[in-house]
């Protein structure tokens, strides 16, 4: 079934885009902000759709809102942060089920529609001569921000791959943690919050995404409403965009040494990109060299030398660049970097059969077909998409995949530049 | 072939329950207009069950731990391929997982869906071992382990469940150690796959696009029907008490983890079924995100929005547990222990309770719009005795007066808490 994206602009640089889908017993509306990655900005930013979805005018206490939110039956209203190559996005979301399902009868769909936009456009403030966000609130939740960025240490795959990622993109936007960072997360008052928010409104690229069984013309009514008070205000909109960096002329190699049992690897690989069969031709690639468990690397780095429990490669599109990560024992690692590169190097040559970039296909043909079945990742499906400029269904995508050969995955491998090389390592016994 | 339709007009839904004559029960629920299919086909055998006998055996045996794990890991092979590279050729994902209670292997498809269930039928009914083929696992699951023992989350979770258990082999570690591991071989391996990988302990549950008599057709050609061996799994004797109140670990990490759980004696069937939904509305009222403690713990500083409850149960166990950030877990256990008592004595918030109740309903009514959480409650409700809309009767059906009742039950003193510290500098 193939799931047709309704867009139109309600204000300027604001759509409203919305799939209706009968196969679905949830809704979910998210409005999605999207403003270039900047280490000064990135903190305030990031702060904003976690207070956002907390309260609104209307249920001033977070308890209050979640018992609110409870009493629709599970309605979620909640926040992302995100990078997109050299963009910050961030989001608030309402998900809620259709009105069909509740046991008294109660209208879900409308008071989930109204609370989502009463948390963007009336959110709690003190008036007064310093009017702000509730200054209680706002140091919750810088706290809660600062916690979140020291937590990365505690995935030490996740630890390990935005390490890499931040030497691979050096001095570019890509670089920048989009939770931003400690220090600006301290320096953040309520005054300082409020006006990034007024910022946000008037300059961000903002989406509408709606996706559920509902036809979501209620929401579209209440969008265009308030989206419309802002129309003086938004003169100049952000331009959000990635650009390809050029590989570094030496591969930057580091270690980091923390008290670990397992050592995590990442080597980072990069390319330049052009156009759409380019693009098809690096997913393709990355799918038979470390995406799949049938692929080069898992077959041989897991399955034959059995050095590694995972070993995988995911590409960010964005920025055209591939991540392989690994975990191994410390003195193995030699041994699996030799192997990663030389799975690489067949890839380039050409050795592997028509099946394998056979199969290496039906798996994606298999994983994008799938994004249909959920409201998470048709939404996530449409933000990507807007962002790149390619609003395309994921069928419509997949018929970028039809002329890919066998030398266009061989090019796209052979333009893969080895640039970082990451090791985050056990300390040694003597070292303790 | 018996078969049983189960439906509920609350939600206007149905799905099949087939006892097929190969001795293997199959779930299946056709979902209109999704695009993919879900299909697991798990046994009931997970890491608890290491002490067992069948009516072929003499006595019981212990085996080592970790093992159904392993076992997991090396269906995978066959004499000719694995698994792995059948699935390649239909672009399927395919995975297993092992957890306390059951094995599952399981592939997600939105196209080729009969070859796909053709290859997941045959690779686990077909067993392959070799020693060297067993020896050469370890390296991978060596490596398992030890990203485990580096993940903070899951060393707070499993040594909290170390601190409440003496003996209930859920204190063990699902994939084992490094020296339990080096223990297994392939006599090992098969005697539990005999064991354990019977059709009359397994069941097939499938979600989603896929056609039932074409997947009827196949299970009848496919299935290798097999006896029941009347096995026995046995858990030790288990102290009604925790066994040690705290346990700390330090590990790199950013702040203070922490689990707490409470303690109670293990359920069954609908029982345990209704106390784990029951019980998980009374945590969510007292201490879930609509609740006083959670308002002000948040304001205090003393929790942030990591902090989840949540009711754990399963084969042989059953627990509470709250979990979270802090810096000051010992307080935050405290609290916990104010607050439930205080319900005790005073009464749940009415309010609360209601809209937790209707949240949870909501929470059941979300599983119908995902294929693969459709096909895994089915698999779980099987597993417990139920079919899986006596969720959505028992949360529909649930009064204040049963909930402050279950909630009397609760002994708040009898609890443990784990946290994992960050290494000093």
């Amino acid at each position: 079934m193939d799931n047709h994206l309704k867009r139109q602009e309600i204000a300027a640089g604001v759509h409203f885009n919305s799939v209706t889908d009968k196969r679905y017993k949830f809704n979910r509306i998210t409005v999605g902000f999207f403003v270039p990655l900047d280490e000064e900005k990135a903190s305030l930013y990031a702060l904003l759709p976690r207070l956002l979805c907390r309260t609104n005018a209307r249920y001033t206490s977070a308890a209050q809102f979640s018992n609110y939110l409870a009493s629709l039956y599970n309605a979620k209203c909640d926040f992302e942060v995100e990078s997109l190559g050299d963009t910050q996005f961030l989001a608030v979301s309402m998900k809620f089920m259709d009105d069909g399902y509740a046991l008294h009868g109660e209208k879900i769909t409308e008071e989930a529609a109204m609370a989502i936009f009463d948390c963007v456009f009336r959110p709690v403030i003190e008036k007064g001569e310093n009017s702000g966000f509730c200054a209680a609130d706002v140091e919750i939740l810088k706290q809660h921000q600062i916690e979140a960025i020291e937590a990365e240490i505690n995935d030490k795959r996740f630890y390990a791959a935005n390490k890499a990622k931040r030497i691979l993109f050096e001095n570019e936007p890509a670089a920048v943690n989009p939770l931003g960072n400690v220090e600006k997360t301290r320096e953040i008052t309520p005054q300082s919050l409020f006006a990034a928010y007024k910022e946000l409104l008037k300059s961000a690229v903002i989406e509408t995404v709606s996706v559920g069984c509902n036809d979501f013309r209620s929401a579209l009514k209440i969008a265009e409403t308030e989206f419309s008070k802002l129309a003086s205000e938004r003169k100049n909109i952000a331009i959000c965009q990635s650009a390809y960096s050029k590989a570094k002329s030496k591969t930057a190699e580091k270690t980091e040494r923390l008290p670990l049992n397992q050592s995590n690897m990442v080597l980072g690989f990069k390319t330049a990109l052009s156009g759409n069969s380019e693009k098809a031709a690096l997913t393709l690639m990355s799918n038979l060299y470390g995406g799949t468990i049938s692929s080069k690397l898992f077959l041989n780095v897991r399955e034959k030398l059995s050095l590694c429990y995972f070993c995988w490669s995911r590409v960010n599109k964005y920025k055209g660049a591939i991540l392989v990560s690994c975990g191994v024992e410390e003195e193995n690692i030699e041994k699996a970097k030799a192997e990663i590169l030389l799975q690489l190097e067949n890839v380039k040559k050409g050795d592997f059969t028509d099946d394998d970039l056979k199969y290496a296909l039906l798996y994606e043909q298999n994983n994008v077909k799938t994004v249909n079945d959920s409201l998470n990742s048709l939404t996530w499906w449409y933000f990507t998409r807007i962002y790149t400029k390619e609003i395309k269904s994921p069928e419509e995508y997949l018929k970028d995949f039809e002329n890919i050969k066998r030398d266009d995955v061989m090019s796209v491998a052979g333009s893969m530049i080895f640039d970082t090389f990451y090791v985050l390592s056990g300390i040694e016994e003597n070292e303790k | 072939m018996e078969k049983n339709i189960v439906k509920n007009k609350r939600v206007r839904e149905e799905y099949k329950i087939i006892k097929h004559p190969s001795g293997l029960t199959i779930c299946l629920y056709p979902m209109k207009g999704f695009a993919s299919a879900y299909a697991l086909f798990a046994a009931k055998y997970g890491s608890v069950d290491t002490t067992f006998k069948t009516n072929e055996d003499g006595d019981f045996v212990t085996v080592p731990e970790g093992i159904a794990h392993y076992l997991e890991h090396k269906l995978f092979e066959n004499d000719e391929c694995d698994a792995f590279q059948l699935y390649a050729r239909t672009g399927a994902n395919a995975n297993a997982y092992t957890s306390f209670d059951k094995t599952a292997y399981l592939f997600s498809c939105s196209q080729k869906f009969e070859e796909n269930l053709e290859i997941l039928l045959n690779f686990v009914q077909e067993p392959y071992f070799t020693d060297e083929s067993v020896e050469k696992e370890q390296g991978i699951i060596a490596q398992e382990i030890k990203m485990y023992k580096d993940d903070p989350d899951w060393r707070v979770f499993m040594n909290g469940l170390q601190a409440l258990y003496h003996n209930n082999p859920v204190r063990i570690d699902i994939a084992g150690t490094a020296e339990s591991i080096a223990k297994i071989d392939k006599d090992l391996l098969y005697r539990c796959y005999k064991t354990f990988y019977n059709l009359n302990n397994m069941v097939l549950s499938i979600a989603g696009n896929f056609d039932v008599e074409k997947t009827l057709e196949i299970c009848d050609r496919l299935l290798k029907p097999t006896a029941d061996l009347g096995l026995e799994a046995v858990f030790p004797e288990e102290p009604a008490e925790v066994k040690t109140h705290e346990t700390v670990q330090k590990l790199t990490c950013s702040m203070p983890l922490f689990n707490i759980f409470f303690k109670f004696p293990a359920f069954s069937g609908r029982e345990n079924t209704e106390k784990y939904i029951i019980y998980n509305i009374i945590l969510e009222t007292v201490l879930g995100k609509t609740s006083a403690f959670y308002e002000k713990a948040l304001n205090d500083g003393i929790i942030n929005n990591d902090f989840a409850v949540s009711a754990l149960n399963g084969r042989g166990f059953f627990a509470l547990s709250a979990s979270g950030e802090s810096k000051d877990p010992r307080r935050v256990l405290a609290e916990i222990k104010k607050a439930l008592k205080n319900a005790k004595e005073n009464g749940l918030p009415e309010k609360e309770f209601e809209n937790v109740r209707k949240m949870t309903y909501g929470e059941f009514v979300a599983v119908l719009g995902s294929v693969s959480s459709t096909a895994t409650f089915m698999m779980d409700a099987y597993f417990q005795g139920n079919n899986m809309f006596d969720m959505f009767e028992i949360t529909a059906n649930l009064t204040y007066k049963d909930a402050m009742k279950l909630l009397a039950e609760l002994d708040e003193e009898n609890a443990c808490i784990s946290i994992v510290e960050p290494m000093e500098e």
